[in-house]
């Protein structure tokens, strides 16, 4: 069976997961409160479950056909890795700068995303960060007094959740 | 021997100037203000004009900054305050309708006691008027308790401060309270009462001050003990026969636990920037010289606030049942 | 009325006034521009600044950004697919697809002469509908507004008749996210996963567009590397593009009209204003259109129409504010705010006592307006060289505004996780044949329609009559049912089409 067609029909069972557990949760709340949520829950999960079959019926007749060329699979598994890089650079982005605040932490995943990915000398890296950062600066702290974030490492008020 | 007189002699000097507590250099820095609401709004103006006339009497360069801290219906910025040091550099205004919430959860998981607040004083008041639209049958509290059952009370939300103003006047009238709900501010509020998507709602008197001007809006009572020197030909509910006690208060604390040296020079701050000519200039063109009739300093904050707490925890009951937040 | 006009007028041309509006347009175009930091922030972060003007001449500042912030973020939008107001989201749709195949400066072109245009009418037909204000905003209650919600809602699913299903689909997500925190209607707090604070507020907009938006996108530039323009090179460098994309709003005309009018009557509304409106905008352009297959794939009239409404919404949110004194929009909200600030205390009797002041705002928004297309044209030549840039150059500094923005809203770093969220779900729908569109229509939509639902039915007391008894709202309900009928014709007739090729 083709990677990404499996990949397709997993994610589409997976994302009834959501509309459920709003219908779930729905249900107990007061009258109004949960008229619509369930309402919609209900539309989407019937609508959801119509994709799925689709999706399943595609799948089995895919793997009827012959394995056409596998230039999909490792296209699909290269894909998913790109992904991930890029979401683990966001994580450390977020991650720097809930610890040490916007700047510094802008600074630090700026110049290094561009050392590793752009490939840019560390001395360019360095420099367009710095750039970047001193326009935000610049912009936003000197002229309007805005402050930024300043991290948890040095005092900023923890998040209430 | 000399050496021993000049030693004590810098001891005895370094005695008598041995710096104080903090007191003496407070303020040198600037202030934070946190408005836990939009910046333009109403608490948002206050601050910024107060803010300005405080600044007067700081030390050369200090100054109040203004920092709006939204969320939660004004539970962020006052958790945020509650949260802060407390050495005299953060304060804010608390809006009275986050008590409910307080009320409902329990100061443990609501985050924020409003009892073990340091309050700085009440530099704004003003009382609830029940407004009508131009053409409505209704005139006066009585017609209010007669149509009962039929009426539809504009309010924000559950919790907050309408809703509070409202249900404490149908609790007192002894009506049904039957709300429409769900506007996001009272320049939402106002047009649907126009509209005539219900039938009355609570207003702040100096905020419906413009409406009544125009002759859109028609007040029927003023919930006080007294009239309301801008529109004096309407009878006060008092006067009416009824004793609805709900205050609208704007509060300016400091977070718990901060010396009363320091509350007593922000008290200080506060009160003598509410004289300021240049304020008073701003407060009577802008409509809200009304609210500073009667500015308040710290004790009778902390008085008028357990007032407060008081009568709406006699609500306790409606309120958790409103307000259904907790798992 | 006029000599208060002429008031205003004389006061604009006074060079520090002119430089005031001058500042605001500048401002609004880097404001608007910058993803995620709200032309609201901008205004608020420059509410001090104001301290000790007059107030005419803080109305020609606040004016000056409110009018160019649309166009800045069209150029956001155009050249990278991210919105750089919420507003300017169904201007990714297609003025992006144009970037892509190398016609950044026509898109470019085509938004800042239909931004122009867009606020021309919206204006002008502002000033016509004054004396009729009233009578307008006092039609549209809850009922009436749930109607054109419901409205809004269908458009969509009909719209997009190829992937319908899963469009439907993501639409109704879209709706279940919007209606995640404290519902001030009912009081209840809903699907909050436990959290008290955070998402009591539900998701905000701003960082959930920045997620879906921005990030999504930076996912995607990752992924596949190369340039904004597929072939690497722009197909239309030099005036020739610009100008192109201002002949195709001429000839689009209809659009530019149907864009403004949709713009107008959406920013009327209270509450609602602009995010609402480009896509109303853009799914109505899509219905009308002589060639609707385009549309998603960089049809010119689908930018025009946007862009128009983009601007003339502006003027529709004057309009409470001139008859009761009341906001139309939060930045609205905010301009009053400093009205009060100043001593002057809005209310119905503005129009009365300070009407050159609410010509000042109109004047300024208008001059801002024009003098930001102005620059754009000019300058949408230069800025179009971005999508010849290699995007591992550009993933970096994106996602240093995507953060700023999204944290900037409310100052809560939580925000920035919310939007990394946002964008990673955002991917991987899309990914999977889910569209965008959709999903952000039923989110925008979502708790703004059942406020006006059950709102309907605390008016009434619990009775779904009302739905059916108010004219409008009525008249409103057939529109619905025959927009659906006549979508589900058209598809039937698609399919025996096809059936018999």
């Amino acid at each position: 069976m083709k990677a990404h067609v499996v990949g397709r029909l997993l994610f589409n069972v997976l994302l009834l997961g959501f509309p459920a557990y709003f219908f779930c949760d729905a249900l107990g709340y007061s009258d109004r409160a949960r008229l619509i949520p369930v309402l919609i829950s209900v539309v989407v999960i019937l609508l959801q479950l119509t994709v799925v079959v689709s999706d399943y019926l595609e799948a089995a007749r895919s793997s009827g056909e012959i394995e056409s060329t596998s230039s999909e699979t490792p296209s699909l598994k290269r894909e998913s890795l790109q992904v991930m890089i890029i979401v683990a650079w966001t994580l450390f982005y977020f991650v720097a700068v809930y610890f040490v605040g916007f700047l510094l932490g802008s600074l630090v995943f700026f110049a290094t995303f561009l050392w590793s990915c752009a490939r840019t000398s560390w001395l360019t890296a360095l420099g367009g960060a710095l750039i970047l950062v001193g326009f935000v600066w610049g912009l936003f702290i000197k002229i309007l007094s805005f402050e930024l974030y300043s991290g948890v490492l040095f005092g900023a008020a923890r998040p209430l959740l | 021997m000399l050496a021993k007189i000049i030693l004590t002699v810098i001891v005895a000097l370094f005695g008598l100037s041995a710096p104080p507590s903090a007191q003496s250099q407070y303020p040198d820095k600037d202030i934070s203000w946190i408005v836990p609401f939009a910046a333009g709004g109403g608490y948002d103006v206050w601050a910024r004009a107060l803010g300005r006339a405080m600044e007067k009497e700081l030390p050369k360069g200090a100054k109040i900054v203004v920092k709006n801290v939204t969320g939660a219906g004004g539970r962020v910025g006052t958790t945020q305050l509650y949260r802060a040091k407390p050495d005299g550099y953060t304060i804010g205004m608390v809006d009275l309708g986050i008590l409910p919430f307080q009320i409902a959860m329990g100061p443990e998981k609501a985050g924020y006691d409003l009892n073990r607040f340091s309050w700085i004083g009440v530099f704004a008041e003003a009382p609830w008027t029940i407004a009508v639209k131009k053409d409505s049958p209704l005139k006066s509290l009585k017609d209010v308790k007669t149509q009962g059952a039929k009426l539809r009370w504009g309010v924000l939300g559950p919790g907050e401060t309408h809703w509070l103003a409202a249900m404490v006047t149908t609790g007192e009238m002894g009506i049904p309270f039957n709300i429409v709900s769900g506007y996001g501010g009272v320049s939402e509020m106002i047009p649907a009462l126009l509209r005539g998507d219900f039938d009355l709602c609570p207003v702040l008197s100096t905020s419906a001050l413009e409406y009544v001007k125009s002759g859109d809006l028609r007040p029927i009572a003023v919930l006080d003990d007294e009239r309301f020197p801008a529109y004096p030909e309407v009878p006060s509910s008092k006067e009416q026969g009824f004793n609805i006690f709900s205050p609208f208060v704007r509060l300016a604390a400091a977070p718990p636990g901060t010396p009363p040296q320091i509350i007593k020079v922000l008290e200080g701050l506060l009160l003598k920037a509410l004289k300021d000519p240049e304020l008073r200039k701003w407060a009577d063109s802008s409509g809200r010289g009304y609210e500073i009739v009667r500015p308040k300093g710290a004790d009778a904050a902390r008085t008028t606030m357990d007032e407060f707490i008081k009568v709406t925890q006699k609500y306790q009951k409606e309120m958790s049942a409103a307000l259904q937040v907790s798992k | 009325m006029f000599d208060s006009l002429l008031i205003a007028a004389s006061q604009l041309i006074d060079p520090y006034n002119f430089f005031l509006i001058l500042v605001g347009t500048l401002v609004g175009l880097v404001f608007g521009f910058l993803p995620g930091v709200t032309l609201l922030t901008a205004m608020a972060l420059f509410l001090p600044f104001t301290h000790g003007m007059k107030p005419i001449g803080v109305m020609f500042l606040f004016s000056g950004i409110m009018g160019s912030a649309p166009f800045g973020g069209s150029i956001s939008a155009i050249l990278f697919n991210i919105p750089g107001e919420p507003f300017n989201a169904a201007t990714c749709f297609d003025g992006y697809p144009m970037a892509r195949q190398g016609e950044a400066s026509r898109a470019l072109g085509i938004s800042a002469m239909a931004s122009a245009l867009g606020g021309l009418i919206g204006l002008v037909v502002l000033i016509l509908l004054i004396p009729a204000i009233r009578p307008i905003l006092f039609a549209f209650g809850p009922p009436e507004f749930f109607m054109v919600v419901l409205f809004g809602l269908v458009t969509i699913a009909v719209a997009i008749p190829g992937q319908m299903l899963k469009g439907l689909v993501a639409a109704g997500l879209g709706i279940l996210i919007s209606l995640i925190g404290f519902s001030s209607v009912t009081g209840v707090l809903r699907f909050s996963f436990g959290s008290q604070n955070y998402l009591w507020d539900g998701i905000k907009l701003v960082p959930f567009f920045i997620g879906i938006f921005a990030i999504n996108e930076i996912i995607d530039y990752f992924v596949h590397g190369g340039t904004i323009s597929l072939s690497g090179e722009r197909k239309d460098s030099g005036l020739t593009g610009v100008l192109r994309g201002v002949r195709d709003v001429f000839h689009h005309w209809y659009a530019v009209l149907q864009g403004s009018v949709v713009g107008l009557i959406i920013g009327i509304l209270p509450g609602v204003g602009g995010t609402v409106s480009n896509f109303l905008a853009y799914s109505m352009a899509r219905q009308v259109s002589k060639d609707p297959g385009r549309f998603g794939k960089g049809a010119p009239d689908a930018i025009a129409a946007v862009e128009a409404s983009n601007n003339s919404k502006d003027g529709g949110d004057l309009l409470p504010t001139v008859a009761f004194g009341i906001p139309g929009s939060s930045t609205m909200a905010l301009l009053l705010g400093a009205f009060i600030l100043h001593g002057i205390n809005p209310g119905p009797l503005l129009v009365r006592d300070h009407l050159d002041i609410v010509w000042a705002i109109i004047l300024g928004r208008l001059v801002s307006n024009l003098i930001a297309s102005a620059i754009g044209l000019i300058a949408a030549d230069f800025l179009a060289r971005a999508t010849t840039i290699s995007v591992m150059y550009l993933v970096p500094v994106i996602l240093t505004l995507a953060f700023l923005g999204a944290y900037a809203d409310r100052e809560n770093v939580l925000d920035i996780a919310l939007a990394i969220v946002s964008g990673v779900i955002g991917y991987m729908l899309s990914r999977c044949g889910f569209p965008v569109v959709t999903l952000v229509i039923g989110f925008v939509l979502g708790n703004i329609g059942e406020l006006a639902f059950l709102q309907s039915l605390q008016m009434s007391f619990g009775s779904y009559s009302i739905f059916f008894t108010r004219p409008i709202s009525l008249l409103l309900f057939i529109g619905i049912v025959v927009t659906c009928l006549y979508g589900f014709y058209k598809m039937l007739r698609e399919r025996a089409r096809k059936r018999e090729t």
